[in-house]
């Protein structure tokens, strides 16, 4: 059995060395460039589920080399980042390769792709296991890096548009949160000198003691800068571009995955000065429901299928974040629960449409679309079941989470926005159905629908997409399942402004 | 604390910086970019002589090594094989340049005499860190009113670079004390960042067929 405290180094470690194998042998053989990402993202995943089981069951948070720490958080998070990078590499083999035959991309382009897939898992794993404020902004710059090659994977005019506003947008963003970092920990270093004013584990103890204007002045350069990364309105422009250019995995590998890292980032700075400043939870809470509504609306004037889900992220970030920022047990976890939920669907909706774009060559534009479901059943109840999630309907996973947002906001007195949490759920709803009965229901009439040709995606493909499925419906009957790791996700937030151990 | 040196390369330090900005020639301005790098190490160099710390001397050398060296070279690589001058901007030289001097040097008096109210450290209330305090905010200003007025992407990408150099300015007044490692990493990933933006700078070049930022607009709504 490994020594524990070399589990968080070894997440990050395991998907470097399948880049290094990847870039340097990929070229010349399928095993070492497919198989190596497949390996890596298999065994990453055992790994995360090896550091959840000694967080929660076992020793604690753990403390490693070089300056790691996996708590209830880093534990959720590496197992979902982990889980959803496995299936999204999955997804890729037979994608990826169906490119590669149709002459749409070269093995050399392929193994860029798969070792930039790589790099940032390994980024992604390094953010959720750093306690240093500065290695997490310098984490999350390596996420926007490793995948912004990747927006503009097809070297369309599109996709260069989109990556080029991606890289400028997110590292100007960045910027202020770098600055935002740099004041508070020159305000913290004179009550905890040296290290520990870095390290976000001292900073609640320090909060109270730091002067106000540094503090909110630092938590509005968090807000822009992490918020930026989050795809926050108003700081989204990128978003929308990035995540509907880029190949289908892709898309969803940066709605799933990679506006969580700003999320968390967000979670691990902005929550710790919540309970000390109030105006702080309303700000949070209007500028999130800012998000969700000017998204959803945005969302509901889409034709472009990848371009609503894009923008239905946008809506969705916000519910997040503002449970996030709302401080309370009730507001954490249920931003948190969102965090997974999110993830969970959004990356089924997207590969979802990657299936459809698979299937009729790239078509994915909901008026050329019709009546699809009949050909394509499998994909069409994958899409419809992450249409009904998002939408917040039970028994599936997201209703859980909108509830207890509700809830948090109830319990603060915050009414609006609990009627605007409301509101954009029927909204979301209302426009995700209505894109995938169109897509999918009714009786086929027109090309691509009447094509002899179309068929089902293969199993590679939509076997990821039925096993994110099934659990969107599991833990929408049975959301017990996960209520260790998000409870003891929530306890790491909260514990950082209590006194006492982070467990 | 001689603090005359530390001025005057600080204010070299701006100086620069709207030179880098402001010049059409992208090679000139490369140039005056390497030359704020420059400076900016001078920077920390005297810091590093007149507080007494020696763990400044790494700092000098990774802005050396990528400020000075590196990030001019990438930029001088995307030069040699696309057009020298900037795209006509949005607004004329004169008048850019009298707006931006203007946005500077009210910025600089307002961080200047607020300072207790960004940074009330012992050492950021006091000459000269105070006001390389208020010039680093500056350039970070620079760096932005660059973003916000350029259509050349390739001026982005040095806006971009100014941006980051006004937050590490700050560093030597505010996180004095940080470990060379971290420093190191952020130094690496401005570096990357700053790649990253000038390949994909180029490949828009190639496909687009122009660094017109305004052009980039086919993706909306």
């Amino acid at each position: 059995m490994m020594a524990v405290h070399l589990l968080p180094m070894t997440l990050i470690g395991v998907p470097i060395v399948a880049a290094a194998i990847i870039f340097s042998l990929g070229r010349w053989s399928r095993i070492c460039r497919e198989g190596a990402a497949f390996g890596a993202a298999l065994l990453t995943v055992y790994l995360a589920g090896l550091t959840a089981a000694q967080v929660i069951g076992g020793v604690g948070a753990i403390t490693g080399p070089p300056g790691l720490r996996a708590d209830g958080l880093s534990a959720l998070m590496v197992l979902l980042v982990s889980v959803l990078s496995l299936v999204i590499v999955g997804y890729s083999l037979q994608y990826m390769q169906k490119e590669l035959q149709e002459g749409k991309t070269t093995t050399k382009r392929l193994v860029i792709y798969y070792g930039l897939l790589m790099l940032f898992l390994a980024a992604m794993m390094w953010v959720c296991l750093t306690n240093n404020m500065i290695w997490l902004y310098v984490a999350l710059e390596a996420t926007t890096l490793a995948t912004a090659l990747m927006v503009c994977f097809h070297w369309s005019r599109q996709g260069m548009e989109a990556s080029y506003k991606y890289v400028l947008l997110v590292v100007t963003g960045l910027c202020f949160a770098l600055f935002g970092t740099v004041l508070l920990y020159s305000a913290a270093a004179q009550y905890a000198p040296g290290q520990p004013a870095l390290l976000l584990t001292e900073l609640g103890r320090i909060i109270p003691q730091i002067p106000r204007s540094v503090s909110l002045l630092a938590v509005a350069f968090f807000v822009v800068g992490f918020g930026t990364k989050a795809g926050l309105i108003p700081f989204h422009a990128w978003l929308p571009d990035a995540h509907s250019e880029a190949p289908a995995p892709i898309s969803a590998l940066l709605s799933g995955l990679v506006i969580k890292v700003g999320a968390y980032a967000l979670a691990r700075t902005i929550t710790i000065f919540a309970p000390h400043y109030d105006a702080v939870i309303v700000f949070v809470a209007i500028m999130a429901s800012a998000s969700m509504l000017i998204g959803i609306l945005l969302a509901l004037a889409q034709d472009d299928l990848k371009r609503m889900l894009a923008y239905s992220t946008v809506s969705q970030v916000g519910y997040i974040i503002e449970g996030l920022g709302f401080g309370t047990y009730l507001g954490v976890y249920g931003g948190l629960f969102h965090l997974v939920n999110h993830s969970l669907y959004k990356v089924l909706l997207f590969l979802s449409v990657g299936a459809v774009m698979y299937a009729t060559g790239g078509m994915r534009r909901i008026s050329e679309l019709k009546g699809l479901g009949r050909r394509m059943p499998i994909t069409a109840v994958c899409f419809l079941v992450g249409a009904f999630a998002i939408g917040g309907l039970p028994p599936l996973n997201g209703f859980w989470s909108k509830m207890m947002l509700y809830m948090a906001g109830g319990e603060l007195h915050l009414w609006w926005a609990v009627a605007i949490g409301l509101l954009v759920s029927i909204l979301t709803l209302v426009c995700l159905v209505r894109a995938g009965y169109r897509i999918f229901c009714g009786h086929p009439t027109t090309e691509p629908a009447t094509n002899p040709g179309l068929k089902e995606v293969p199993v590679s493909i939509w076997l990821g997409m039925i096993v994110l499925a099934v659990l969107c419906l599991v833990i929408g009957v049975y959301p017990q399942l996960i209520h260790p790791l998000l409870h003891r996700g929530t306890e790491s937030i909260l514990a950082v402004y209590r006194a006492g151990a982070i467990p | 604390m001689h603090y005359s040196p530390i001025l005057t390369l600080t204010l070299g330090v701006l100086i620069t910086g709207v030179a880098a900005a402001e010049i059409r020639n992208l090679a000139v301005s490369t140039w005056m970019y390497l030359v704020h790098s420059l400076l900016l190490a001078g920077t920390f160099a005297a810091f590093a002589v007149t507080t007494n710390s020696p763990q400044l001397y790494w700092w000098v050398l990774a802005t050396v090594l990528t400020k000075v060296i590196f990030i001019p070279l990438v930029l001088r690589w995307y030069i040699i094989r696309h057009p020298t001058t900037e795209l006509r901007p949005t607004l004329g030289f004169r008048l850019s340049l009298t707006i931006l001097t203007g946005v500077l040097i009210v910025f600089f008096k307002l961080i200047h005499t607020y300072m207790d109210f960004i940074a009330p450290t012992d050492m950021a209330m006091l000459e000269p860190a105070r006001s390389n305090l208020a010039v680093a905010f500056s350039v970070f200003v620079l760096g932005l009113y660059i973003l916000a007025t350029r259509r050349d992407a390739i001026k982005n990408a040095i806006g971009i670079c100014l941006l980051e150099n006004g937050a590490h300015l700050s560093l030597v007044v505010l996180a004095p004390t940080l470990p060379e490692t971290v420093l190191l990493g952020i130094a690496t990933s401005i570096v990357v960042s700053v790649w990253v933006l000038v390949y994909i700078t180029s490949r828009v070049v190639e496909i687009i067929g122009t660094p017109d930022t305004f052009k980039l607009s086919e993706l909306r709504g």
